[in-house]
């Protein structure tokens, strides 16, 4: 079974084939990132959230934050709510880690700025 | 009890109830909407006509030549933007250069002096139109043709009228008028009583004077659509009319007091609640006819289009009478030339009319004057320090495209009949008009509004009772 | 007055970047002049990733990239001015500006860069037939509303337009628990990134109606519905309507470059771009003035507008030094078929130290044809290209000794292989 993708690695785009059966091999790929990209996104697709929470006496209401990895697609609705229960207080710096290990899925919710 | 109740707050409304205020009367304006110039006064051309137009012996020929008179003395009285731009009718053939020639004798039957209007030819015309269309061949020019900001000459008649003593009750929609001796207005919040009742609803208005007696006349809603271009583009110098036909003034184009400019109406006889709607068909004929008219029109700097409806009568001219039942006094069918009517039907209405029911006492403390308005933009940086020195506001730019202050936001609030709405700033101070339509500046005029105001910013409306912006918060926050 | 090397107009990525760059190579008195309370620009709504990976090589939030320049102007000490909002430019290169601390000022400049980047074309600027209600918006104000201040403008959203912003915002009302109805195009293809489409959409099962666009607005004071026809030659066929129940329509039908303070200076525009004309320093037609960034053209991506940016600085430099040759002796850059515009659009070779960037959009897809550039009938390079969208921004290089043979103009076009 050939399943059809288009590669988000980069801004490209490619339209890639992916043989199941032929332990994942990728056609039409224009970089070795398609090759990863391809196979993890038929075996566990996974994406970088990025999102806000709410924080206290900063310039504004909401603190942007991200993922600092790719976590499991299946789980962004998880991790979302999971930053709905956190409330921050500035001063924070950029890189800060918000949530460690959010829903155990190794990966960090970290500041995406300084406020 | 009230001496008279204003039924409409559209600039008949807001004229009439700023030329009673000059009396000892007790006077209350009434109106559907959440603020006041949301329908006709919203949408229309903006022009102060010179009386060529209207045939002679109608009402609509009367007020137009003495409401443009008036218009000078109450701009400048009221501090309402006045443009003494001039006007231009022009003619593409022959045919069209006969019925200008018409106008040119309807005009001076009408009582405009010989120096109000005169023939020129194509040569003429170019050396104060140079982007005239090669189609134009010659035009009647109307040195008296004028341009005001339509609504704010309606807020500012009813600001001073307030300033002087009236009241204003928005959205109070009137569902039953009775009369006993007095008349019973009762609305959707409350009930008003009355000496004399005063009609001035625009396109609903044989709809309230049936409320009381059968009306005589219909008033049936005509729909324009409009473009506005951007304000560093200038099409024309002064307004221009095609030839009139049978369905009205044409597609006109207007230079508007900010610099922008004006592409319309179209006009069609439309359902109630489909005369704000533009449509596709609407838009692309004024795209074509306007550019008969003048060529290099660069509709790319369209900022936005609008729809709006006038009120025309069954009779074909303005209503301005007492009705059957003594007292109620219609004054309907106040479409093109209305706006410049305005001032000159007022004083008819309250002179001739109401004067004539309830004795007229001038008041004492009566002051013409409104307080003047601060427009950044027609300000010296001198002047602006000079301000900047008693506000600060004053040098905090909001709306980055008209360059709109918050401390003329703040005062289009803190005013008699100030803003309400995001809307409503905008119609006063201007701020959200221009080219980014609100894109940078609304999320700014909600935290201003929701201060002045008292509110939570969710409560701030864009336009009336039910179109707030913010509808939640994020992060399940309450 | 006060007096400056150099004043910057708009403290986003395009502004961050020239005043570092100048920085860099001449101590120089510089002033960035911000509108907002902040400096980043439009960065800071745009809180999704995919920023840096050219200047960065690395993958940041718009955040987190604006910090990185903004920590940087910090460290060198680069003056700025927050809250001020520039009223005036004058070819004579004074700037009047207002704050609310100091009121109204003019200030004068020996180089003006104007980098004050582009507005979203607004619902009133397309003229959507129907009532004028509230709860339709650009993307990018309901984006502001959403990440900065942390409030829903719609529970059930449709969006006109495929832009980059509009499918970002597509994905971040879902996530913020808003429904998303559909995505309308005009065109049969996205003007936004395919990966955007994929880990936008897709992602979520939004559908993205090509070849459609929004006929009717309903609603009284808040939209209630939203009418979407199919078009052909961008004309709605009766019969094909379908009706979604929303109560927020965002709108993401294209970006213009801010011109209004280089229209009032007497900058010449460029049509197309809608941005100035600019030579190869990115000096418009009035000496000393530089233009880079969203203003000058719209840029698919942020390191783009870095790069540009920094190239303006550099030219920048070279002025304050008089090593710019001044002449009217220039090249034209002349977009011929299928190429809808060209920066810069003049060029004076002598002020080119060893090769030159030209940037160009193409003016529908293209697949497996030759970017050809000429002159008169020499050609002078021949680039493949597998793909070519209006959407990607392509990217020329051209060394000093292209030019030895070219004469009067040069032309681009898109032209089929042999």
């Amino acid at each position: 079974m050939k399943k059809k993708l288009i590669c988000i690695a980069c801004p490209i785009g490619c339209h890639l084939e992916v043989d199941v059966e032929n332990n994942y091999a990728v056609t039409g790929n224009q970089c070795k990132r398609g090759v990863v990209y391809g196979k993890k996104e038929l075996i566990n697709p996974t994406r970088i959230v990025t999102s806000t929470v709410i924080i206290k006496n900063g310039i504004y209401n909401r603190l942007p934050v991200k993922t600092d990895g790719e976590i499991p697609k299946s789980m962004i609705f998880d991790v979302m709510k999971q930053l709905n229960e956190v409330v921050v207080t500035s001063p924070i710096k950029m890189g800060k880690v918000i949530i460690e290990n959010v829903c155990d899925t190794g990966i960090n919710i970290v500041a995406s700025r300084s406020m | 009890m009230y001496d008279v109740i204003i039924i409409g707050a559209g600039i008949s409304g807001a004229t009439i109830a700023r030329e009673l205020s000059r009396y000892d009367l007790k006077t209350i304006i009434l109106d559907k909407e959440y603020d006041v110039a949301t329908e006709a006064t919203m949408a229309n051309s903006a022009i102060i006509h010179s009386g060529h137009d209207p045939l002679p012996g109608t009402l609509k020929a009367k007020f137009n030549i003495l409401g443009n008179r008036m218009y000078k003395q109450m701009s400048t009285e009221l501090d309402i933007p006045f443009m003494e731009c001039g006007g231009m009718v022009l003619a593409t053939n022959k045919e069209e250069h006969i019925l200008i020639e018409e106008l040119y004798a309807r005009g001076i039957e009408n009582g405009l002096q010989s120096h109000e209007l005169q023939m020129l030819n194509r040569e003429d015309i170019l050396l104060l139109e140079p982007n005239l269309s090669d189609h134009v061949i010659s035009g009647l020019n109307l040195p008296t043709t004028a341009v005001t900001f339509p609504w704010e000459a309606a807020i500012a008649n009813i600001e001073n009228a307030m300033d002087n003593g009236v009241e204003l009750a928005l959205e109070n929609k009137v569902v039953k008028i009775e009369k006993n001796d007095y008349f019973t207005v009762t609305t959707n919040k409350d009930v008003y009583k009355g000496r004399i009742v005063i009609n001035a609803t625009g396109i609903f208005g044989s709809d309230v004077a049936n409320l009381i007696s059968k009306a005589t006349f219909e008033t049936k809603a005509r729909r324009g659509e409009y473009y506005v271009l951007d304000k560093d583009v200038r099409v024309a110098n002064r307004v221009l009319y095609p030839a009139p036909s049978e369905k009205g003034k044409g597609v006109i184009i207007t230079p508007q007091y900010h610099g922008n400019t004006l592409l319309g109406p179209t006009s069609e006889f439309v359902d109630f609640e489909d005369v704000s709607k533009t449509t596709a068909s609407g838009l692309e004929y004024i795209k074509t006819n306007s550019q008969k008219l003048v060529k290099n029109i660069p509709f790319h700097k369209i900022v936005r289009s609008f729809a709006g409806g006038r009120a025309t009568s069954s009779n074909g001219d303005f209503i301005i009478e007492e009705s059957d039942v003594k007292g109620f006094i219609n004054v309907c069918g106040i479409e093109s030339p209305g706006l410049t009517a305005a001032p000159a039907i007022a004083v008819y209405v309250v002179g001739e009319i109401v004067g004539n029911i309830l004795k007229l006492i001038k008041k004492e403390d009566f002051s013409p004057l409104r307080k003047p308005v601060v427009r950044t933009f027609e300000l010296s940086n001198d002047e602006l320090n000079e301000l900047f020195k008693e506000d600060k506001r004053y040098s905090k730019m909001i709306c980055r495209c008209e360059k709109v202050t918050e401390g003329e936001i703040v005062d289009s609030i803190n005013r008699n009949c100030g803003a309400r709405s995001i809307v409503g700033v905008k119609n006063r101070s201007r701020a959200g008009s221009g080219r980014c339509q609100g894109g940078f500046c609304q999320s700014e005029v909600i935290n201003i509004l929701a201060r002045e105001l008292n509110i939570d910013k969710q409560q701030v409306v864009y336009s009336k009772t039910g179109s707030e912006i913010l509808i939640g918060k994020t992060k399940g926050e309450k | 007055m006060k007096m400056y090397d150099v004043i910057i107009i708009g403290g986003g990525s395009a502004g961050l970047a020239a005043a570092l760059e100048i920085n860099k190579f001449r101590k120089s008195k510089i002033l960035l002049l911000e509108r907002d309370a902040e400096l980043g620009g439009i960065l800071l709504q745009c809180i999704h990733n995919g920023f840096g990976l050219k200047v960065f090589k690395e993958e940041l939030t718009g955040p987190e990239y604006a910090e990185r320049f903004i920590d940087e102007l910090h460290e060198k000490g680069i003056e700025y001015k927050l809250n001020s909002m520039v009223i005036k430019l004058h070819p004579d290169k004074r700037v009047e500006y207002a704050n609310i601390e100091e009121g109204f000022v003019t200030i004068q400049a020996k180089a003006v860069i104007l980098t004050m980047g582009c507005y979203e074309r607004s619902a009133g600027a397309i003229g959507l037939p129907g009532n004028r209600p509230s709860g339709v918006m650009t993307a990018g104000a309901a984006q502001k509303y959403l990440n900065i201040d942390g409030y829903l403008v719609g529970k059930n959203v449709f969006i006109l337009g495929s832009g980059d912003i509009g499918l970002i915002m597509a994905r971040r009302m879902i996530l913020e628990g808003a429904n998303v109805l559909g995505v309308a195009e005009i065109l049969p293809f996205s003007g936004g990134l395919k990966r955007n489409i994929v880990q936008c959409l897709d992602d979520y099962d939004i559908p993205l109606y090509l070849s459609h666009t929004v006929t009717e607005i309903k609603g009284e004071s808040k939209i209630s519905s939203v009418v979407i026809s199919k078009v052909k030659d961008f004309v709605p066929i009766p019969g094909t309507e379908i009706e979604f129940e929303v109560d927020a329509l965002l709108l993401s039908v294209g970006l213009i470059p801010e011109n209004g303070l280089s229209e009032a200076c007497g900058i010449d525009m460029d049509s197309r771009t809608k941005g100035p004309i600019v030579n190869e320093s990115y000096q418009t037609n009035i000496d000393g003035i530089f233009a880079c960034g969203n203003v000058l053209h719209v840029h698919d991506l942020v390191d783009f507008v870095t790069e540009e940016s920094r190239r303006a600085g550099q030219a920048v430099v070279k002025y304050l030094e008089n090593q710019l040759e001044k002449s009217d002796n220039h090249i034209e850059m002349i977009s011929k078929d299928g190429v809808s515009y060209i920066v810069p659009q003049q060029v004076n070779v002598n002020n080119i130290n060893d090769k030159l960037e030209l940037f160009l959009r193409v003016q529908k897809e293209y697949r497996d044809v030759n970017l050809v550039v000429r002159s008169n009938d020499t050609i002078i390079k021949t680039i493949r290209k597998k793909h070519m969208a209006p959407a990607e921004m392509e990217q020329i290089k051209l060394k000093v000794e292209d030019f030895d043979s070219v004469i009067g103009s040069i032309s681009i076009s898109v032209e089929e292989r042999q």
